[in-house]
Order: structure tokens, then C-alpha cells, then sequence
């Protein structure tokens, strides 16, 4: 229990917030004999022990009526068990792991759109032509007819083609 | 949101996120490409063979597809609709598609030649002998650059 040294010359004076705290915590364990649990830090201990002699001196420790009845109260309603919540249906539960999905994979393709195609944005490197074609081209420049530049386009073009669908289906 | 609209989110989510990932109409465009000439191949009609690669030219180009890119595939099916023009006794409609796949751009590479020479020849028969020369120098210049570089590999031999 706290002091103060102007309380013995001015008995009027307000009591303190502790003080006040204090006299609830004791009140209440001389009540129901238990510390009222937000008022440990107040609970003053010599002072219980004191007070609790002179009770138990005046009534040998007995409760009245009225306190019974209050404790039993007490006792009940804390006792009470309290409603249990139905669970939630299961699509509840699923909605929220599935909205987050959606809008993961939204993001996704968002970002993907922004920032353009997912190939690299230069030409593909393409087979360098073998001298056959080219001397086949020359012979075509020369009027020898295009059949052997037509032939040999026919395997070029395939390569040329092969390299562009490897660089654009990865 | 009930059951059926969780899932059809879900579902729609996941395809916006396969469309997103790939780059499906470059490669659509690439094998419509390569159906063409094999459908040009496989006929003796020219009218089939002429129709299927130039619905595949002026097929539009998918965004993805990188210009240079476009630009080589383009040409190689203007210089087939040519030759097919050209032996079909049309000089002119081949000088048109050869002009056309030039519009495209010039690169030192084979396509490019293959018009010159195509386009040379279209000339030629149209009577246009000034014009066809100067389409076979141009077509001997690129063809003697893409042979030094066969001969003579370096590094910058790409494309």
C-alpha cells in the first residue's frame, strides 16, 4: 500500500487513483477471496492479509447469503458456454483462396501484355545460305532459268522457316 | 458469388493467363506460312498454288513478329507468286508482286536477290531491257556480297 506523508495532516484530502485502485482490489478479494484479475498490479497484499483477519475474527470466514448468491452468478455466467458458429459453407471457404487466384493470374497476364512480347524484339538469326543457292542465283541472273534456284530455295526455305517457328512457339 | 461463378473466373483467369504467356498468333502465322508453300507445292494448279500464297502475303502480321522477320517471309512468298505469275505468261501481274515484296525493304540476304532476279525477268519480257539490267546488277551485287561471305565466314555473317 502506497503512503503519503500530507495525509496525516489533511485527512480530507481526494484519495489518488492508486489509492483508489487499491481499495477496489481489496474490496473485491475480501468479497469473493480471489484477485479481481485487471487489478493484480493494485492488489495490496499485506493489506488483504490484515483485513482478512479481522473478517474471519468477526465471522469466522462465512458468507452470507447475498454473497453467495452473487458469486453463483458470477460463477454461472462465466461457466456458460458460449454459442458455437455454424462452419461456413465450403464455396465461402474456397472464395477467397480462388479470388486471390484470379487475381494473381490476372496480374500475371496484365504484366505480361504491358511489357510487350514475351520474344525478344530482334530479327531471328537466320541459316546463312550455302554456295549452291547462291551459284544457282548467279545462274538465274545469267538467263540459265530459275528451276535450280526454285530447287534450291525449296530446302532454304525450310531452314529459314524452322528457325523463325523455333524463335516464335517457344 | 456463388459456385459456378468462382469456377468460370477461375477458368477464364487461367486461359487470359495461357494467351498471355505464349505468343500463339506468331506461331499460327508462321504455319499458315508454311501451309501455303506446301499447298503451292503439292498442286499442279497454278490458280490454287497463286491463291494460297498470296492469301498468306497479305495475311496481316502479327504484332510479335519482329519486322525483319516479317519482311524475309513476305518477300519469299512474293518471289513464289512471281515465278508463278511469270510462268504463267503474266509478266506483268509477276513485275507487280516482285514490286510489291520490295516495297517490304532491301536487305543483303537471298529474298532480296530473289526479286531482283524474278523482277529482272518480268522486265525482260515486258520488253524493258534497261530496267531489267538494272534489276539483274542489283541482284548480282547482293548474290557476290552473300558469296564472299560464304567463302569468307565472319562474325556479321548473320542474315
Amino acid at each position: 500500500m502506497t503512503e503519503r506523508e500530507d495525509w496525516m495532516d489533511d485527512p480530507d484530502l481526494a484519495p489518488t487513483e492508486e489509492e483508489l485502485a487499491e481499495a477496489e482490489a481489496l474490496a473485491h478479494a475480501l468479497a469473493r477471496g480471489t484477485v479481481k484479475r485487471e487489478l493484480e498490479d493494485a492488489f495490496p497484499e499485506d493489506a488483504f492479509a490484515t483485513a482478512g483477519l479481522v473478517a474471519f475474527s468477526h465471522d469466522g470466514g462465512a458468507l452470507s447469503e447475498e454473497k453467495l448468491g452473487a458469486i453463483f452468478e458470477t460463477v454461472l455466467a462465466e461457466a456458460k458456454p458460449k454459442p458455437v458458429e455454424a462452419p461456413a459453407p465450403w464455396w465461402k471457404r474456397w472464395m477467397i483462396p480462388i479470388g486471390f487466384a484470379s487475381a494473381a493470374s490476372v496480374a500475371v497476364v496484365l504484366f505480361a501484355v504491358l511489357r510487350g512480347p514475351s520474344v525478344p524484339s530482334g530479327p531471328v538469326a537466320l541459316p546463312a545460305p550455302d554456295d549452291a543457292l547462291l551459284r544457282a542465283q548467279a545462274a538465274a541472273v545469267a538467263g540459265e532459268g530459275r528451276d535450280a534456284l526454285d530447287s534450291q530455295m525449296g530446302s532454304y526455305r525450310g531452314a529459314v522457316l524452322a528457325a523463325l517457328e523455333d524463335r516464335y512457339t517457344r | 458469388m456463388n459456385r459456378r461463378s468462382c469456377i468460370a473466373l477461375a477458368t477464364l483467369a487461367f486461359a487470359a493467363f495461357t494467351v498471355g504467356c505464349g505468343d500463339d498468333a506468331s506461331a499460327t502465322w508462321l504455319a499458315q506460312v508454311r501451309a501455303a508453300h506446301a499447298s503451292a507445292d503439292a498442286t499442279r494448279d497454278v490458280a490454287v498454288a497463286e491463291r494460297a500464297l498470296r492469301e498468306a502475303f497479305e495475311r496481316e502480321v502479327p504484332t510479335g513478329v519482329a519486322h525483319e522477320d516479317a519482311r524475309v517471309v513476305r518477300q519469299d512468298l512474293a518471289y513464289r507468286l512471281a515465278s508463278i505469275a511469270l510462268e504463267d505468261d503474266r509478266a506483268e501481274d509477276a513485275r507487280g508482286y516482285a514490286d510489291r515484296g520490295l516495297a517490304l525493304g532491301a536487305a543483303t540476304d537471298v529474298f532480296t536477290a530473289n526479286l531482283y532476279v524474278v523482277r529482272g525477268q518480268a522486265r525482260e519480257a515486258l520488253g524493258d531491257a534497261v530496267g531489267a539490267a538494272g534489276d539483274y546488277h542489283e541482284a548480282l551485287i547482293v548474290n557476290e556480297a552473300l558469296l564472299d561471305r560464304v567463302l569468307d565466314p565472319s562474325p556479321e555473317e548473320e542474315r
